[in-house]
C-alpha cells in the first residue's frame, strides 16, 4: 500500500518536476562519461594515453568535488520540493498514518527516483561515453585505433557512491523535515496568503549601493593587486594570500548583499516611474520579480558565484590554453635544440662533433646545426648573475614592471656566436665595438623599460670592463630565441665581444638542428645523441627539445584543459540551471491562482504570458549578469597574468564556453518557460467551481 | 511595445436602455451522450440597472454554473445571454477579456488578492491593465476605498489584513472600473458574522450610491436579505422569486427563511 502511494508520487512528481529528473539524469550520465577517460585511453596512441591515464585521477578528484557542490544543489533542490508537499503530507497523517509510514513513503519515492535517474544515467552516459571518445580524439588530435563498445568499471562505481551518498542526504533531510513540522501547519500551508518579505525600500537601495561598492572595490583590487603569486611567502610589495582572501571576501559578501537589497531597489526605482509602473502589468511583473528574489536572495547569490566560478574556471582554463600554445609556436623555432649544462663548471669547451661521432651521428647529413655557448654576466667578483633589472631601475629611478620584479635577466652571447645563430636564422649579421653591448629582450612590457635604460647610456661592468650600449633600443627580433624552450619569451640577453665573452662563466652550450631528414630519423638523432652525451660524463646534465615533443605537450595540455573546462562548466550550470528551474516552476504553480484572476479580471493571455516570460528571463539572467561580470574581471586579471607569456586571442576559447553556455543555460530557460506556460494555462483555462 | 498594450478602454459601447443583464432559456449540460448533467434547464431573467439580486439555492443547483456563464468564464449550451445589449456568445474570444474588463466586476469567496501586491495595487489592476492614465488610477482608488472603509490599509499586503479588509478590497477591485455588472459569488462565504455585514452594508451603499448593478450568488440569508430581489434556482431551473418591495430586512429575512425552509422540506421529503 505504502510502495504503491510512493510509486503513484513518484509519478506525479516525475511529470511536475521533469527539470528535477532531468538534472538527476544528465548529472549522473555526465558523472559517468566524463570519467571514463582512463578507459578511452585504451584507445588513443600512447603518448596521448599516458596523459590521458594521468587525467583520469585528476578526474576523479575532480569528480568528487563536483559531486559535493552537485549534491548540495540536489538536496536543496529536493527540500524545496519537500516543502511544497506539507499539505499532502499533513493529510496522510491526518487520514491516520503514523510520522513513520509517511517516512516509508518518502524513503520509498527517494529511493525509486534515485534508482530511474541512476539507471537513465548510467545508460545514457554510457552511450555518451562512446561518442565523447571520438571528442577526446579530436581535442587530443589523435585517431581511435579499433573502436569497440566499451564500459567504465571505475567510473560507474564512482559515479554510484557520489550519488548514493547525495541520496543518503536527502533522505536524512525529508525525515528532519517530516519530524519537525506540526500537523496544523500541514494543513494550513497552503490556504494563507502567502507572507511577503518585504525590505524597507530605502535600506533596500542602500545595500544595493553597499553592495556594489564591494564589488567594486573587490574588482579594483583584484585588477591591481592581482593573484598571490609570492604564495605563503611572498616577497614585499607582492599580493599575499591574505590580500587575496580579503578580496574574495569582499565579492562574495558584496554579491549576497547586492541580492538582498535589489529587488526593493528595483520596485522603488520602477514605481518613480509612475507611467510605467501603474501601466498593463508592469507593476505586477515588477513585484512578481522582486517577491522571488526576495525570497531567494540567498541561493540566487550563491547561484551568481557558481556560475562566475564555472564560467572562470571554463574561460582562464581555455586561455591559459591559447597563451601557451601560442608560446609554444613562437618558442620552438628549431626543429630540435639539444642543451648541455656542465654541473662542474669547469669545462671551457665543448666538442659536439666528437660525441656524435661517438654516438653514430653525422650532423652534417641530419641537417643545418649552429652551436653556441650562453655565459652569464658577472662583474667578476662573485659567480652570481647580474640583477639587471635591478640596477636598471636605480639607473634611471624607473620601476620595474609588475610580474616581473623577480625576473633573471643576465645572460650573454659572443658576438661571433651570436652572428652565426643570426645567419642560422636568415638574418643580417650585426657590428659592435669592443666596448659595447647589445641588449636582446622580446617581452613587450619590459621593452619599454630596458629602451629607457639605454637611452640614458647605461652601463654595465664585465670581465673588468666597462661597457655601454651600442642602440638605445633593445633588439626584439626573432634572433632573441636561442633555443627552444617552450615559452619562447627572453626577458634578456646580453651580447658582447668576443674576448670579453670567454671570461664569462658558463652557463650552458646549445646545439640547434634544423632537420634535411625526415622527422622521424631527425628525431632518432636527436635522441642518440643526447643519451650518448648523457652517459658520457655524470657531470654533463643534457635536455632536448624538438618539435615533435612541443607539439604534443602543446595538443594534450589542451586537450586536458579543455576536457575538464567542459566537465565543470556542464555540471556547474545544469546544477544551477536546475535550482533555478525547479524554483520558478513551483513559483508558477504558487501564483497559478493570482494568473487565473488576472484572466478573470479581463488581462489577455497574451500580456499574462508576456509577464511570465519577463519572469523567467529576469529569474535565470540576474545571477548570469552576476556572474558574468564577476567572471570578465578574474578573467581580466587572469590575462593579464598571462601577458607575461604574450598575447593571445581567447575570443576563440571563450567562445566554446560562451556556447555551452547558451545551449546548457538557454535550454533549461526555455524548458522552464514552457513547463510554467503549462502550468500557468492550465490554471486559467480550468473552472474555478467544480459543481 | 508590442501594438496589444497601446489600445486603451474598450470597443465595446453599452446600450444604456436595456436591461444590464437579459438571460432566456439558457441550458447547459455537461458530460457526454451517454451520461449527460443537465446543470442549467431553461433559466430566464432580467436584471435592471441599479437593481441588487441575489440567487439562493442549494448545492448543485445549477447557480455556480449559471455566474459562469454570465461571467463569460463557461459558455452556455444554448440559450442567449445580454448584458447591456450584448450578445455574450458573439464576443470573439480575444474581445472577452477586454469585455471582462469593462463591463463585468468580480468579487470571489476567498478574495483572490494578488499576495505579491498591496491593496492600493490590487485596486488598482483591473485600470492599469486597461491603460487608463496614472493620475486616474490613484485617484479612482483612493475614492472607492474611502467609500469601503479600507483608505488604511492601502499599503498593506494581503498577508497584513483581516479577512474581512481582503473581502472589502476585493470589492473594492471589482466596482473601480464602474462595470455594468458586479458579479459575486459566495462574497460573505469565509466571513465572519460581523464582516459579513460589513461588507454587505457596504456593498448596498455603494449600489445605492453608484447605481452599481449587483449579482450575487449565496448560501447566507442574512447575505441575501440585504438584496432587493432573491431568485431561487432548483434543478437548473429558477424556481421562485421573491422581492423586497417596502419590507424591512428583518421581514424579508424571514420570507427568506420560509422558503429555504420548504426546499428543505422537499428535499427531506424525497
Amino acid at each position: 500500500m505504502l510502495a504503491k502511494l510512493a510509486f503513484g508520487n513518484m509519478r506525479k512528481l516525475m511529470h511536475d518536476y521533469a527539470v528535477y529528473f532531468l538534472t538527476l539524469v544528465m548529472g549522473v550520465a555526465i558523472f559517468y562519461a566524463f570519467n571514463t577517460i582512463s578507459v578511452q585511453a585504451d584507445f588513443l596512441s600512447n603518448s596521448v594515453s599516458e596523459a590521458l591515464q594521468q587525467a583520469g585521477r585528476i578526474m576523479n578528484d575532480l569528480t568528487v568535488f563536483l559531486a559535493v557542490i552537485m549534491g548540495f544543489l540536489m538536496v536543496y533542490a529536493n527540500n524545496f520540493l519537500m516543502r511544497r508537499r506539507k499539505k499532502e503530507l499533513g493529510l496522510y497523517q491526518v487520514l491516520g498514518m503514523r510520522a513513520g509510514q509517511v517516512n516509508v513513503i518518502l524513503t520509498l519515492e527517494t529511493l525509486m527516483v534515485a534508482l530511474i535517474s541512476f539507471v537513465v544515467g548510467i545508460a545514457l552516459g554510457a552511450l555518451i561515453s562512446q561518442l565523447l571518445l571520438f571528442v577526446t580524439a579530436d581535442m587530443f588530435a589523435t585517431k581511435v585505433d579499433n573502436f569497440r563498445f566499451f564500459f567504465s568499471i571505475d567510473a560507474f562505481v564512482l559515479t554510484f557512491f557520489c550519488f548514493a551518498i547525495t541520496f543518503l542526504v536527502m533522505m536524512v533531510f525529508n525525515s528532519i523535515t517530516l519530524s519537525h513540522v506540526r500537523l496544523i501547519e500541514l494543513m494550513s500551508a497552503s490556504r494563507k496568503n502567502e507572507k511577503q518579505f518585504v525590505r524597507h525600500l530605502p535600506l533596500s537601495l542602500a545595500l544595493t549601493v553597499l553592495g556594489l561598492i564591494l564589488m567594486g572595490y573587490a574588482y579594483w583590487r583584484l585588477t591591481t593587486q592581482g593573484f598571490p603569486l609570492g604564495g605563503s611567502n611572498p616577497e614585499p610589495g607582492q599580493t599575499t594570500t591574505n590580500d587575496f582572501l580579503v578580496t574574495t571576501a569582499l565579492v562574495v559578501a558584496g554579491t549576497f548583499i547586492f541580492f538582498y537589497g535589489f529587488a526593493g531597489s528595483i520596485t522603488l526605482i520602477l514605481q518613480r516611474m509612475k507611467k510605467h509602473y501603474w501601466s498593463g502589468l508592469h507593476m505586477f511583473t515588477t513585484r512578481q520579480i522582486a517577491s522571488r528574489i526576495n525570497t531567494a536572495a540567498a541561493s540566487m547569490g550563491l547561484i551568481a558565484l557558481i556560475l562566475f566560478f564555472a564560467m572562470t574556471a571554463m574561460t582562464s582554463g581555455m586561455s591559459i590554453c591559447a597563451t601557451l600554445n601560442k608560446a609554444y609556436e613562437e618558442g620552438v623555432p628549431f626543429d630540435a635544440s639539444i642543451d648541455v649544462v656542465d654541473t662542474s663548471g669547469e669545462e671551457k669547451t665543448f666538442d659536439w662533433d666528437a660525441f656524435a661521432k661517438k654516438a653514430g651521428v653525422d650532423l652534417n647529413s641530419v641537417g643545418n646545426t649552429v652551436s653556441f655557448r650562453i655565459g652569464y654576466m658577472t662583474d667578476g667578483e662573485g659567480i652570481n648573475m647580474i640583477q639587471t633589472l635591478q640596477e636598471m631601475s636605480a639607473f634611471t629611478g624607473k620601476s620595474i614592471p609588475q610580474g616581473f620584479e623577480q625576473t633573471v635577466a643576465g645572460q650573454a652571447l659572443s658576438l661571433s656566436d651570436y652572428n652565426a645563430l643570426r645567419t642560422f636564422k636568415g638574418l643580417d649579421p650585426v657590428s659592435l665595438d669592443k666596448d659595447q653591448y647589445l641588449y636582446l629582450c622580446n617581452i613587450d612590457q619590459l621593452e619599454s623599460f630596458v629602451n629607457t635604460a639605454l637611452e640614458q647610456g647605461f652601463t654595465i661592468t664585465a670581465a673588468g670592463r666597462t661597457l655601454t650600449p651600442a642602440r638605445t633600443t633593445v633588439i626584439d627580433d626573432n634572433s632573441c630565441i636561442p633555443l627552444n624552450d617552450s615559452v619562447g619569451k627572453t626577458p634578456g640577453i646580453y651580447v658582447v665581444a668576443d674576448d670579453i665573452a670567454t671570461e664569462l662563466p658558463n652557463y650552458h652550450w646549445v646545439l640547434d638542428l634544423n632537420y634535411s631528414v625526415s622527422t622521424e630519423n631527425g628525431d632518432l638523432a636527436v635522441k642518440n645523441l643526447q643519451d650518448t652525451i648523457a652517459a658520457s660524463d655524470d657531470e654533463l646534465y643534457v635536455a632536448s627539445e624538438t618539435k615533435t615533443d612541443a607539439a604534443l605537450e602543446g595538443t594534450t595540455m589542451t586537450g586536458l584543459t579543455s576536457y575538464m573546462a567542459i566537465y565543470i562548466g556542464f555540471v556547474l550550470v545544469i546544477a544551477c540551471a536546475a535550482i533555478l528551474a525547479i524554483q520558478q516552476l513551483s513559483n508558477a504553480s504558487d501564483s497559478a491562482m493570482g494568473y487565473r484572476t488576472l484572466s478573470e479580471l479581463g488581462c489577455s493571455e497574451k500580456t499574462i504570458f508576456s509577464s511570465l516570460r519577463t519572469q523567467v528571463i529576469f529569474a535565470f539572467a540576474l545571477p548570469l549578469v552576476v556572474g558574468i561580470a564577476h567572471s570578465i574581471c578574474a578573467t581580466a586579471a587572469v590575462n593579464k597574468l598571462l601577458l607575461t607569456f604574450g598575447h593571445a586571442s581567447i575570443i576563440e576559447s571563450v567562445g566554446l564556453g560562451i556556447a555551452i553556455f547558451t545551449l546548457v543555460y538557454g535550454g533549461y530557460l526555455a524548458l522552464t518557460y514552457r513547463m510554467a506556460h503549462g502550468i500557468v494555462k492550465g490554471a486559467i483555462r480550468s473552472a474555478r467551481h467544480a459543481l | 511595445m508590442p501594438h496589444h498594450l497601446k489600445r486603451t478602454r474598450s470597443s465595446f459601447v453599452p446600450d444604456n436602455n436595456s436591461p444590464v443583464l437579459e438571460i432566456s432559456a439558457l441550458t447547459k449540460v455537461y458530460g457526454g451522450k451517454n451520461a449527460p448533467t443537465k446543470a442549467l434547464n431553461g433559466v430566464s431573467l432580467t436584471v435592471q440597472r441599479g437593481d441588487l439580486v441575489a440567487i439562493m439555492g442549494p448545492s448543485g443547483s445549477g447557480k455556480s454554473t449559471l455566474l459562469n456563464c454570465i461571467a463569460t468564464i463557461d459558455t452556455p449550451t444554448s440559450g442567449t445571454i445580454r448584458i447591456a445589449g450584448t450578445d455574450t456568445a458573439r464576443i470573439s474570444r480575444s474581445g472577452l477579456a477586454d469585455f471582462r474588463r469593462t463591463q463585468l466586476g468580480f468579487i470571489f469567496q476567498d478574495s483572490n488578492l494578488l499576495d505579491t501586491l498591496t491593496a492600493r495595487e490590487n485596486i488598482a489592476l483591473p485600470l492599469t491593465i486597461g491603460h487608463v492614465p496614472v493620475d486616474q488610477i490613484l485617484k479612482s482608488v483612493e475614492g472607492i476605498a474611502r467609500s469601503l472603509g479600507v483608505a488604511d490599509v492601502l499599503d498593506k499586503y494581503p498577508y497584513q489584513m483581516s479577512g474581512g479588509q481582503r473581502q472589502r478590497i476585493a470589492c473594492a477591485r471589482a466596482l473601480v472600473t464602474r462595470p455594468q455588472l458586479v458579479l459575486a459569488d459566495e462574497p460573505t462565504g469565509s466571513l465572519d458574522s460581523k464582516n459579513a455585514k460589513l461588507l454587505l452594508e457596504s456593498l448596498e451603499a455603494i449600489n445605492r450610491a453608484q447605481k452599481a448593478t449587483v449579482l450575487m450568488v449565496t448560501h447566507d440569508e442574512t447575505a441575501a436579505s440585504f438584496c432587493r430581489r432573491v431568485l431561487f434556482i432548483r434543478d437548473g431551473k429558477v424556481f421562485t422569486e421573491l422581492v423586497r418591495g417596502s419590507d424591512t430586512r428583518r421581514e424579508f429575512f424571514e420570507k427568506i427563511m420560509q422558503i429555504v425552509a420548504v426546499q428543505g422540506g422537499v428535499d427531506n421529503a424525497r
